[in-house]
């Protein structure tokens, strides 16, 4: 969902209105919880999304997303239902089938499920509802005026414009070098051919943003806006990046959003293996980025910076969605800060990797799941889940190691 | 205003000099003018200017300096800003902010000037730099010659009288540098102190006051601009045959349904051809590239090259070599040697990988990583990495942008060595030097039509 720049009600809002809306629905749907009160809070928000006009072609491809998050939903929890009474409608897998049986404890489709999983996507609806009518009737800009007057610190903002201003100029380079690997004759037909093509692109995009990043950082600091003087040294804040580290950060921040482009426009579809999938161009993308700027708080930055930046642009600010970002920096600044060592060596990289996988998909499946959206998963499915999660991290860590020691070659002898 | 007296700086880690020795003074209505060849310093000396040199970029600086009489180590960047204001090659990296309005009013809040002069200041400059009616537009929504517009309104609404510029015509075209000259013209007669640093100096020579060449950072100051020697019109020893390699017919393109980029344009070229497309920012040229490649399909029409029906990439892919206008976009190995064997073990030619690290002289690069070396170097791997795999097309995006005259001869020269095998050449260019001098034929692109074609 984008900005689209027309005239209604809910356009002429104040920013901080819309934040405290946001807000308030996130609230409700943690605490709201019987069928009438859940559907009485959809209908609600998709009556104010009504209000701010969305464009018909956008509402319909919406809606095609939701139609999938609700069939989703019902499927999983109609297998994973455990309430009683319930009554099997299907029999997938008997639970005295060996081997798969046991450790399943058999795999059944309740009725009762069906129903349970279509009034909790309610909850997910309300969210997308409500994430879409601020979206698309509140320019970036202003949202990150909002923020300002909130207080959020001054490098998050200036790396949340600066990703805003970016955004689209690194699209197009991001898709050049696409096209000039496959110029090359790469052909994008099998997993092996894509991973070996996505570790080669990585070289000259990350190579070509840092270029970018230290030109941008000049005309910032030749216009005044210096993170660097003494005035700003002066100022209180544990931080003390400069600019041209904070522009880096800023860039990485795009590249993680520009990584996961290609999951929200069809590959998310792929049923159980999702979670590998996802996992390796996020982490690989983000541990490069933290090697990059060797320090404490730059894993903050970016990951409070990413969460932040893709609210802002396209999911709607939302409180529900921070503490995925608030674990996941926490273990990996815990990580750095005990082992004194910010991604050195090969194992350091697949260790940051492996924590980050774990924490993030345990956080779901134990506290998001059941306690925001009351969803429910069998042990079994959670083991796997989180499993391959962690397995795609560890990869994609290993990936950022071969690819930063190729950047860091190019640094060191001046390329850069 | 600006007096620099022996004037010596070496960047951190590095033992030789990137200035040696500089000396130049101008006062109030100069413009000074610098030219000389990629990597000697140009860009160095600006730093040393808006004090860059030595608040970001430490090392060793020896000498005098004093711009608008005060020395830039002494004060802030910021400060400086208000003294001598500068404005990069990319204007794209100078604007920071949503809309034309803010972006201006950006630089004057960062130094923190009171409301009402940010009002006249932003007036003054959107007045001066012709923006006044675009001051609602989004930033990104700007052409190219209005974006180098707004970096310099950007930098002039903080009040600097002095004005450094590096390599600010790079990314424009005819009609964008007659218009540039215009705005350094008025702000010269304006009584502005201009340092302009610039590779195209046809342009500017007439309007300098003095002019310099830098040379392996040493500046030298010069009566006249040496345009390299002259050279004739490149004479090719074999005559296009009559094969027809590349046939567009009727294509029609355009970005949305309402506006046409192209309306059934039909262009044939014939194998050895030499062929440069010319034309305004915006009348297709990278475009069309794209649509001989299978990058993207044309909504009417078709293209053949080499033999083939375009429809996609893979089509293309192995007979069409193309080089970017930045070739860093085509780089992606750890080693140069990697990096030119790649194509062919992807595409499963053969190939004679001595031979071609001979003729282009990259022997000696071999092992290095293809980031680390020079502009024009960088450029060579990525066009050896390209003729390697024995292409029947080549064609070059923009090759000469941001290169001085021996680097784009030396990339033009052995680009067209090849028309001897066989190959047959498109090239695109704002620069009609290039042109005149390789192009068997020149097609200009001009609001849907190809003039020449």
């Amino acid at each position: 969902m984008k900005y689209q720049k027309i005239d209604t009600v809910i356009h002429k809002l104040n920013p901080f209105a819309k934040l405290s809306y946001s807000i308030v629905i996130s609230v409700l749907v943690v605490l709201l919880k019987t069928p009438s009160q859940l559907f009485f809070l959809a209908t609600v928000t998709f009556c104010i999304l009504l209000l701010a006009r969305p464009n018909f072609t956008r509402l319909k491809l919406l809606m095609y997303a939701l139609g999938m998050v609700v069939m989703a939903t019902s499927i999983s929890q109609a297998f994973f239902y455990y309430f009683e009474p319930k009554t099997i409608l299907l029999t997938v897998v008997d639970k005295n089938t060996p081997v798969i049986g046991t450790i399943t404890g058999g795999i059944y489709l309740y009725k009762e499920g069906i129903v349970y999983g279509l009034v909790q996507s309610l909850r997910i609806l309300s969210v997308m509802f409500m994430a879409t009518t601020v979206v698309i009737s509140t320019h970036p800009s202003q949202m990150i005026m909002a923020l300002n007057k909130i207080r959020i610190p001054r490098e998050l903002s200036f790396i949340i414009a600066t990703s805003i201003r970016f955004l689209p100029h690194m699209i197009e380079d991001t898709k050049r070098i696409w096209t000039a690997i496959k110029l090359k004759g790469f052909k994008l037909n099998n997993v092996s051919n894509s991973f070996k093509a996505f570790k080669y692109v990585l070289s000259p995009l990350i190579i070509n943003s840092l270029r970018q990043a230290r030109l941008v950082a000049l005309a910032a600091e030749v216009r005044g806006y210096s993170f660097s003087s003494a005035s700003a040294k002066k100022r209180n804040s544990l931080l003390k990046f400069n600019t041209l580290e904070l522009v880096i950060i800023s860039f990485f921040v795009i590249l993680l959003y520009v990584a996961i482009l290609p999951f929200k426009m069809g590959l998310s579809k792929i049923p159980f293996i999702h979670a590998f999938f996802f996992s390796i161009p996020f982490t690989c993308i983000l541990l490069i980025g933290i090697r990059m700027v060797p320090r404490m708080g730059t894993t903050t930055l970016i990951i409070l910076g990413h969460s932040l930046f893709t609210q802002v642009i396209s999911r709607g600010i939302n409180p529900l969605w921070w503490p995925y970002a608030i674990a996941e920096t926490a273990i990996l600044e815990a990580y750095f800060a005990i082992a004194k060592d910010y991604l050195k060596s090969r194992h350091s990289f697949i260790i940051a990797g492996i924590l980050r996988g774990f924490v993030v998909y345990l956080y779901f499946y134990f506290v998001a799941s059941p306690y925001i959206w009351h969803k429910f998963y069998a042990p079994w499915y959670i083991a796997l889940q989180t499993f391959q999660g962690t397995l795609g991290s560890a990869l994609g860590g290993l990936i950022a190691y071969k690819v930063s020691k190729s950047v860091e070659e190019a640094y060191k002898y001046g390329g850069i | 205003m600006i007096d620099i007296k022996n004037l010596s700086y070496s960047y951190p880690l590095s033992k030789k000099r990137a200035l040696n020795d500089i000396n130049l003074t101008a006062t109030e209505g100069d413009l000074v003018l610098i030219t000389g060849s990629s990597g000697s310093g140009k860009s160095t000396l600006l730093y040393c200017l808006n004090g860059l040199i030595p608040h970001i970029f430490s090392g060793s600086l020896s000498g005098d300096i004093k711009v608008a009489g005060i020395e830039p180590k002494t004060i802030s960047i910021s400060e400086m800003a208000r003294k001598a204001g500068t404005v990069f090659q990319n204007p794209e990296y100078h604007i920071f902010m949503p809309t034309v309005r803010e972006d201006i009013e950006f630089g004057c809040r960062n130094i923190g000037l009171g409301e009402e002069i940010i009002v006249s200041n932003l007036n003054r400059a959107s007045l001066d730099m012709g923006l006044n009616s675009l001051l609602d537009r989004e930033t990104g929504e700007l052409s190219a010659g209005e974006k180098q517009r707004l970096a310099i309104a950007g930098i002039y609404a903080v009040g600097p009288r002095i004005l450094l510029f590096d390599e600010p015509s790079t990314n424009l075209d005819a009609q964008g540098k007659r218009s540039f000259r215009e705005i350094i013209k008025k702000l010269k007669d304006s009584s502005y102190t201009i340092v302009l640093i610039e590779h195209d100096t046809d342009l500017f020579e007439d309007i300098a006051t003095c002019k310099y060449v830098m040379e392996e950072g040493e500046l030298k100051k010069i009566s006249s601009i040496e345009h390299g020697s002259y050279r004739d019109k490149v004479t090719y020893e074999h005559h296009h045959d009559d094969t027809i390699v590349i046939e567009a017919r009727d294509i029609s393109y355009g970005y949305d349904s309402k506006t046409r980029l192209f309306n059934s344009l039909s262009i044939d070229i014939k194998k050895r051809e030499v062929v440069a497309f010319v034309g305004g920012n915006g009348s297709g040229k990278t475009t069309f590239f794209k649509l001989i490649m299978g990058i993207i399909s044309p909504q009417k029409g078709y293209i053949r090259a080499g033999g083939r029906l375009i429809r996609s990439i893979n089509d293309s892919a192995g007979t069409i070599g193309l080089l970017f206008q930045n070739p860093d976009e085509q780089l992606f190995a750890s080693t140069v040697k990697e990096e030119i064997l790649l194509g062919p073990q992807q595409l499963n030619k053969k190939c004679d990988y001595e031979k071609i690290m001979a003729r282009f002289d990259l022997k000696k690069y071999e092992n290095s990583h293809p980031h680390t070396l020079s502009k024009g170097e960088r450029q060579k791997v990525a066009f050896a990495s390209i003729a390697v795999t024995r292409p029947e097309i080549i064609m070059l995006d923009e090759p000469t942008t941001g290169l001085d005259e021996k680097s784009w001869s030396s990339l033009m020269d052995y680009t067209c060595s090849l028309v001897k095998d066989g190959v047959t050449i498109l090239f695109s260019t704002h620069n009609m030097k290039v042109a005149d001098r390789y192009a068997k034929r020149i097609i200009t692109l001009d609001k849907g039509k190809a003039i020449g074609a």
